[in-house]
């Protein structure tokens, strides 16, 4: 604990719940929106506190101009570890909030009562997250680097593949496979391992209460971290082809991305509950998704499809999906059309999901 | 608080799974209670004042773990209502969530979050979470590489470490070594005597009588006799000499 010491707090708490005054301001600053704001701007400067760069003079201008400036008196210079210290860290570690008349409200408030149960469950499907992925890369020497490995390395094969040993009519196939191939392989591992998430997780599904959705999230949240870090081998593979960066980027990756993840989640939502009931799915899953990977326009353009088999790939719930991150990166074009389809794709998929998943989750502790 | 009424849950009962191509066929079939069903609870009411600690006891199958996972909502009754006000801390099975190769500070930080606090609540409490686990510098290694008495005793640590309002307990007090298994007994208990709400499921008679005011017996999913702990274990002991 940084600031007061222990004692020295208990002695603070004491004296500010028993000053009149402060019941008044109290009163005053009741509004919960208040309140939630006052927290917001003290947990922003507490973030800016530990990561400040900036010279002790410049420092003390910024504690000077510090919202809660006036809740310094109350606490002795010589416990503060730094200017921005000045006691409101505290409480907002304790879960209360100071007031500008001086004190603080050392109350459990009902707007942070919220706060805290939205902030635990963030915090657990952080801690899933990160779990994920540090379980993944435990026990090998490179680590994390792995994340970034992968694709490169997978960029690279591809890339003496098709500029040594084959050439193919396609100009930049290394690029034109890849551009698809990421998104593909964040899709596809996610799908698979959320197959077995539910069924692999029995014993915190029958003894833990938590949200049993968050397993899937975290699976895909874990994979898509491992998309963006192939992310900037795609930049530089456009770059080394001669393409430039664009604006395109900027709005085509974080709405892909969502599309993409809405499909994702709708589809884990369906085959991650249902492969409790029939566990045959997981070896079924296996097979569908490597045919899906030919149904989808990844190694081949999607103009090359005869027309009679279009109807075949329209029930593809990725087609227009990849073809879209190919025309991002491939042709440096946004694809409103294709965007727009997978959208709509991706939301019948996710309400199904939801339906499915909200059935059959109520009878999961019967059958696990 | 804990407050239920008529509880009835039943099991699907099969000798094997069906095969998908089964389902597909006989889908309708399936998606309907087939009637095959094993009642794991027949109408069990019970009510637990704040404060109050309720022991259940019985045979093996008599449902008594089926009750305290309702309790805990984990499982959803076929039949019946459950009202229970309060953080329900489950001490079931200890160490569920746990992953392998983490380490035992890691497992302690997804577990305190998996049990409803945040991470920062956690870390608060780390300190004194270890200290009580005894564990030493085998705290930041993986937990593979801990015996199963080890485990135990990280998890129980944690468990207590979580301020519960509402213990629900599944026969565990045998954790770790003599000294340890003294130690939990009496962390157990304080929290108990000190105004947690207890179901406390057990085969050990002592203990139930020690720690609990009240308790249930339950036989075959239903209650056979209730009222005061001592009375109930009683009648229980002797049913069974007598069996």
């Amino acid at each position: 604990m940084r600031g007061v010491s222990e004692a020295n707090y208990a002695a603070l708490r004491r004296k500010s719940t028993l000053t009149p005054p402060l019941s008044q301001a109290w009163e005053r600053e009741k509004s919960d929106l208040a309140v939630a704001l006052r927290w917001v701007a003290a947990c922003l400067s507490e973030a800016l506190s530990r990561s400040c760069p900036a010279g002790p003079a410049h420092k003390k201008l910024i504690a000077n101009s510090c919202p809660f400036r006036q809740a310094l008196p109350t606490i002795p210079t010589q416990n503060r570890t730094h200017p921005f210290d000045c006691g409101y860290l505290l409480a907002v570690r304790q879960r209360c909030y100071p007031v500008p008349g001086g004190a603080y409200v050392l109350r459990e408030l009902e707007s942070m009562q919220i706060s805290k149960k939205t902030r635990q469950q963030l915090d657990l499907l952080k801690l899933l997250v990160k779990k994920e992925t540090a379980v993944r890369y435990k026990r090998t020497y490179l680590g994390f680097l792995w994340s970034l490995l992968n694709p490169l390395l997978t960029a690279l094969v591809l890339f003496i593949a098709f500029n040594v040993f084959m050439r193919f009519q396609i100009e930049n196939f290394a690029l034109f496979l890849l551009a698809a191939l990421f998104p593909w392989t964040w899709f596809a591992s996610s799908v698979t391992i959320s197959t077995n998430a539910l069924t692999g997780n029995v014993s915190l599904i029958k003894k833990v209460i938590f949200p049993k959705h968050f397993l899937l999230l975290a699976t895909i949240i874990a994979q898509l971290v491992n998309f963006v870090f192939s992310l900037p081998v795609l930049i530089v593979l456009v770059f080394f082809y001669g393409g430039v960066p664009s604006l395109n980027w900027l709005i085509g990756i974080p709405v892909l991305i969502m599309v993409q993840f809405v499909v994702i989640y709708g589809l884990a939502l369906m085959i991650s509950v249902a492969n409790v009931y029939f566990r045959d799915l997981e070896y079924i899953v296996g097979v569908l998704i490597s045919l899906l990977f030919w149904m989808t326009p990844i190694i081949y353009p999607l103009e090359a499809v005869p027309a009679e088999a279009r109807v075949l790939l329209a029930m593809n719930p990725v087609t227009y999906l990849m073809q879209a991150w190919r025309d991002l990166f491939f042709s440096n074009t946004l694809n409103w059309q294709y965007i727009l389809v997978s959208g709509i794709t991706a939301a019948v998929v996710l309400l199904a999901g939801l339906l499915i998943f909200r059935k059959l989750e109520r009878k999961l502790d019967e059958v696990l | 608080m804990i407050k239920a009424e008529n509880l009835w849950k039943s099991f699907p009962m099969r000798r094997d799974r069906p095969g998908l191509k089964e389902f597909v066929v006989n889908a309708p079939k399936f998606l309907k209670d087939n009637g095959h069903r094993f009642w794991a609870l027949k109408g069990v009411s019970l009510a637990v004042e704040k404060g109050g600690s309720l022991g259940v006891i019985g045979r093996n199958g008599a449902g008594k773990s089926t009750l305290l996972s309702l309790l805990l909502g984990v499982a959803r009754p076929t039949t019946g209502h459950i009202e229970v006000n309060g953080k329900r801390t489950p001490l079931l099975e200890l160490g569920a969530g746990f992953h392998p190769d983490l380490t035992g500070l890691e497992n302690i930080v997804i577990n305190g979050v998996l049990l409803g606090y945040t991470e920062a609540e956690v870390r608060d409490r780390m300190e004194s979470i270890v200290a009580f686990s005894e564990l030493g510098e085998f705290i930041s290694m993986p937990i593979r590489t801990y015996s199963s008495g080890m485990q135990m005793r990280l998890a129980f640590s944690i468990a207590v470490h979580t301020d519960p309002e509402i213990l629900l307990i599944d026969e565990i007090l045998a954790v770790g070594d003599e000294s340890f298994q003294r130690k939990s007994g009496q962390a157990l208990l304080e929290l108990i005597k000190g105004g947690v709400t207890t179901v406390y499921v057990s085969h050990g008679m002592e203990a139930v009588k020690k720690i609990c005011d009240r308790a249930i017996w339950l036989e075959q999913g239903e209650i056979r006799s209730e009222g005061e702990a001592g009375l109930v274990v009683e009648e229980y002991l002797k049913a069974q000499g007598q069996a």
